[in-house]
């Protein structure tokens, strides 16, 4: 089984416990109680007798006197210290006695003007520069000696004594300059523990100053310019840490080689560095928060934007060590927290938007995954905002909100398109671009459309993708195409056009979506190609087929919802028989890809249409059809003409399946083609008029069926023909009189005798021609 | 060619989006459109059960008998109701009660109409106060109450009745509230039915069919409220529901459908062209931005 790659923090601890834990088994336990313990315990337990030396002196010296003694005590042991040092077997006390003796020297330079009974000094502000003098003069000292130990303590006790005499912003100030001292010397010592001590020395004279800001009175009560200064100092110390300490990355290894370990060394100062940067993140939040909104904000965007700039520095790559990856991971959640704390809704929607482009286009360059996470991370921030503020959205803000969600979203695709062209599409990075670029446009459409726009702008990104998929090659793109049309198709079905009047000459609303869904989904199954394999558990073939159904169903509803019963009869059948037509195709690519699909819709609507006269018009209240005009008959007529062209078309089937199913086809559309005119005359007419009109339309179908020999014709005419003759015999005419009924039925008879003389005659002659 | 087809054609779609920006009417996001094509249809399996099982109009009068011994007893016969009624019957519009409906004035504040099994229509005082008395508002009242009749709403009622007593029902209060639910309460699809109706008795009998809006809009109080462009699919889910419960539909679904009736209608589409001097409607505000 595959181990698991660990992350960089448990790499830097693991590190960092070896080497600690490496140095110690190294040097062995007793050596080092023996060795180091002891000397410098005893030396401590020296300077400690010294301290009560003085105490116990006090009363019989006065302050020059006591200052005097502690300071000569502290000189002669530093210079015993230095002259033991010069001998081999006596080097072991060297250490020690210097150290001590600078401790000696730093209490007396602390007691001149912090202790009571040793006041020398009055001014805060010079008793502080002593301080700096005894500081600087130990770490010279240490230096001179090249006492990595001994340079460690010096700034350990500098910052010490400036905890114990804090003086605010001056001794920040002092705190500040040790701290840059520092910076600079620790790689030219190779002291990784010269980084700890400073940061953790700097951070705790910081503190006052920090607990100042957050109390109640703490903004207020602290000048601005202190404020800023103080944390223009933190930023100053944080960025040359951030610079000069950390290693340079270096060589890439060879191919074939594993890559160089870093060193115990590195692992400290990784860890010192990346809880430093921490402290330092909470320390500028934490005071900008107190302080004015506004400028938290802005400060907290520059904060965001010098610890991704900090990151960034390291190089290129996700290697390397964890301060990088901390730098990183803060300065994306401090611009996060900046964006969420700005005033107003349109500066965060751009907010937002920014920082996932910078930050992606950052670690595409760079090649650093942990930038594009940040930055996708950004996007779902963003759109997570819309969702949660659009029902608020003012005006105002509208255009503001959809100008960033389009800037987003193009930066998505932008984004994934360069992930594609330097080779990296192959992740998921690239798919998250894509979708959420996606989403962020739909959501910019969506909120500056009304519905009946939004679904047609939908179309035309539906489009724009298919186009856009081809010219790339790009399937992703074309399997968005596929989903977009379908969610567009579904959509069309749940739109309310209101009052619906026309907007462009007699086209309404509804007509205009209706006519895009069709030319749209027309255009993907014309000139378009599939979307190859399996895409959400659906097969490529069927995804484009789906696109035929969606144009049926939204042309067929939009019709029903357009137009009156009238009209909305002969409109379905023409469309039944449009899709008749396109069923005959037989390319394989295209519209050929449909043609079965497009032949079963063509016999479903027909019977739709079939039951719609019944259910629709036949039965429907005459007072809300309107007034029957000369336009609408001439349509209602012409169409049903039109639909029994089927029975004259060339025969297209070339199987005998197909010869059944063009046969079927050729009688399902006579028929319809006689039942809607049947209906027309069923409502408009009464009583025997409708009898009349019915038995001359069914001899309308009758004679040209015998004549031309076509059956198709002919069967529903003589159904019709049946009809009328049970209409007549048991409604029409039993309620007159005998005369008037005796007539009429011997009319009737010779009517039915003599057609029946025709249909014979014609029909056999029909035979004589086949055989 | 075939490779340029999808951007020309997207081409072409901007135009019509921008069409539809700046030009269409509000639209928004709803299920109503095919919960209505659906209820439709159940309307019209009705009218062919009315077409098989026929209601006379004395069966109606007698279903509406005991409701109209209670409502008389706080209404009286109002003249002017009553001409005006005749008025819109003499449209020729009217055939099922011709000359046989009675118009009733009720002794309430509330703006209230209704119309009983029978031909009894009943409009409060407060409906008449709401409308300010003006005539063809009061006519597009008394049209809507009486395309209820003729259009087999109230006869249907009658029959799904008739169905409650010849079950298994105890008496009492309980089977009396059922009879009444059955018999007054209608669905929106057969108030937008009713609405039509009285647009086209409205234009026959000369009157100012733009006078529907205007009442609904008196009735509700208020001008019609926004309903937003963008909707939660929880609430189309709720006006869904609510939709299936409800007796009215929305003030702005009404006027939508008024609208798009008399909005698109040529001349004599509504059976008649309107008198000079009577628009068809007032012109159609801009679509909002």
């Amino acid at each position: 089984m595959e181990e698991r790659k660990k992350n960089k923090l448990e790499e830097l601890l693991e590190g960092f416990s070896a080497a600690f834990l490496g140095a110690l088994r190294q040097g062995g336990m007793e050596r080092f109680i023996g060795e180091k313990l002891l000397n410098y315990v005893g030396m401590l337990l020296v300077v400690l007798s010294g301290a009560f030396f003085l105490k116990y002196t006090a009363g019989m010296l006065g302050p020059v006197g006591k200052l005097a003694i502690s300071l000569a005590a502290g000189v002669a042991v530093v210079g015993l210290g230095e002259y033991l040092g010069r001998e081999e077997r006596y080097s072991l006390f060297r250490l020690p006695l210097v150290g001590g003796g600078w401790i000696v020297i730093y209490y007396t330079a602390f007691a001149a003007h912090y202790v009571e009974a040793t006041r020398i000094i009055e001014s805060p502000t010079v008793g502080l520069a002593v301080l700096c003098v005894a500081a600087a003069g130990m770490i010279a000292h240490s230096l001179r000696i090249r006492s990595r130990i001994l340079t460690g303590f010096a700034f350990a006790l500098a910052y010490l004594a400036f905890i114990v005499t804090h003086l605010g912003v001056q001794s920040l100030t002092v705190c500040t300059v040790l701290a840059l001292a520092g910076a600079v010397l620790v790689r030219p010592l190779a002291s990784p523990e010269l980084a700890a001590i400073n940061l953790a020395g700097f951070y705790l004279n910081y503190f006052p100053i920090f607990r100042g800001v957050l109390s109640a009175s703490g903004a207020q009560g602290l000048p601005a310019a202190d404020f800023w200064y103080s944390l223009g100092m933190a930023t100053l110390v944080h960025a040359v840490f951030a610079v000069l300490v950390p290693p340079k990355p270096g060589r890439a290894p060879a191919a074939g080689e594993p890559p160089t370990p870093p060193s115990p060394d590195d692992y400290w100062m990784d860890l010192s560095l990346s809880l430093s940067a921490v402290v330092y993140a909470a320390v500028f939040y934490g005071q900008t928060s107190a302080y004015q909104p506004l400028h938290g904000a802005a400060g907290l965007l520059a904060l965001g934007g010098m610890l991704t700039a900090l990151s960034a520095l390291r190089g290129k790559g996700d290697g390397g060590s964890a301060l990088q990856h901390v730098q990183a991971f803060l300065g994306a959640a401090v611009t996060a927290l900046a964006v969420f704390q700005l005033d107003g809704m349109a500066e965060r929607y751009w907010g937002f938007a920014l920082a996932a482009s910078v930050l992606g286009t950052l670690g595409l360059w760079l090649d650093r995954r942990s930038f594009e996470r940040y930055a996708l991370a950004f996007m779902g921030l963003g759109l997570l905002h819309h969702w949660g503020c659009m029902g608020s959205l003012p005006a105002e803000s509208r255009l503001t909100a959809v100008l960033s969600l389009g800037y987003l979203g193009a930066a998505g695709y932008a984004l994934a398109g360069l992930r594609q062209r330097v080779g990296r599409a192959a992740t998921w990075i690239s798919g998250v671009w894509l979708y959420g670029g996606l989403a962020a446009i739909l959501a910019a459409l969506w909120l500056q459309f009304q519905p009946a726009a939004f679904a047609v702008s939908v179309f035309v990104l539906a489009l724009i993708l298919e186009w856009a998929a081809m010219e790339a090659g790009a399937e992703p793109l074309r399997q968005q195409a596929v989903l977009l049309e379908a969610a567009a198709g579904l959509y069309c079905f749940c739109i309310d056009y209101g009052s619906n009047l026309p907007v462009l000459g007699p086209v309404t609303p509804r007509l205009l979506v209706t006519a895009s869904a069709v030319v749209t989904y027309g255009a993907a199954l014309a000139c378009c190609r599939r979307p190859e394999g399996v895409f959400l558990g659906v097969a490529g073939s069927d995804w484009r087929r789906s696109s035929a159904w969606f144009a049926a169903g939204i042309a067929a509803f939009g019709a029903y919802n357009e137009f009156g019963p009238r009209l909305r009869l002969p409109l379905w059948g023409l469309g039944a028989l449009a899709l008749l037509l396109l069923g005959r195709r037989r390319e394989e690519e295209g519209l050929g890809v449909a043609a079965a699909d497009f032949r079963l819709q063509a016999y479903l609507l027909v019977l739709a249409t079939a039951a719609e006269g019944v259910l629709s018009y036949l039965v429907y209240p005459a007072s809300l059809l309107g007034t029957l005009g000369a336009r609408e008959t001439a349509i209602f007529w012409c169409s049903s003409l039109i639909l029994a062209a089927p029975v004259f078309w060339p025969a297209w089937a070339k199987t005998p399946a197909e010869e059944a199913e063009e046969r079927s086809a050729r009688y399902v559309f006579a028929a319809l083609s006689l039942i809607l005119p049947a209906l027309f005359i069923a409502k408009e007419a009464d009583g025997a008029w409708i009898t009349l009109g019915w038995t001359l339309l069914g001899m309308g179908y009758l004679l040209p069926g015998l004549f031309s020999g076509r059956t198709p014709l002919r069967l529903p005419g003589l159904a019709l023909l049946g009809v009328c003759v049970l209409k007549a015999l048991f409604r029409d005419l039993t309620g007159l009189a005998l005369p008037h009924r005796v007539l009429s039925y011997g009319v009737l008879g010779v009517l039915l005798v003599l057609s029946s003389f025709l249909y014979v005659r014609l029909t056999k002659k029909e035979e004589c021609h086949e055989s | 060619m075939k490779a340029r087809m999808p951007m020309l054609a997207a081409v072409v779609l901007m135009g019509a989006v921008w069409v539809l920006h700046t030009r269409a009417t509000q639209s928004r996001e709803s299920f109503l459109p095919v919960l209505r094509a659906a209820k439709d249809h159940g309307r019209q399996a009705e009218r062919l059960a009315a077409k098989a099982v026929p209601v006379s109009a004395d069966e109606e009068r007698r279903g509406g008998e005991a409701v109209v011994a209670r409502l008389d007893g706080m209404s009286r016969e109002d003249e002017g109701l009553t001409a005006l009624g005749r008025r819109l019957e003499r449209t020729g519009l009217a055939p099922h009660f011709a000359g046989r409906y009675r118009y009733r004035l009720l002794q309430d504040s509330r703006p209230l109409a209704f119309s009983v099994p029978g031909g009894s229509i009943y409009i409060s005082e407060g409906m008449v106060t709401a409308l300010a008395g003006q005539q063809d508002r009061l006519a597009f009242v008394l049209g809507h109450e009486i395309g209820h009749n003729e259009l087999g709403h109230l006869a249907d009622r009658v029959r799904y009745a008739q169905r409650f007593d010849s079950w298994l029902l105890p008496g009492g209060d309980l089977a009396q509230g059922l009879r009444d639910l059955a018999a007054f309460s209608f669905g929106p699809a057969l108030e937008f039915e009713a609405d039509s109706y009285a647009l086209r008795i409205l234009t026959l009998a000369d009157l100012r069919p733009g006078a529907a809006a205007e009442t609904l809009e008196a009735i509700a109080g208020r001008p019609a409220p926004d309903p937003g462009t963008h909707a939660d699919p929880a609430d189309m889910l709720v006006e869904a529901l609510r939709e299936n419960v409800g007796t009215h539909p929305d003030l702005e679904d009404r006027l939508d459908r008024i609208e798009e009736d008399l909005g698109r209608a040529p001349a004599g589409a509504l059976s008649s062209a309107p008198a000079p001097g009577h628009p068809v409607f007032p012109p159609v505000p801009s679509p909002k931005p």
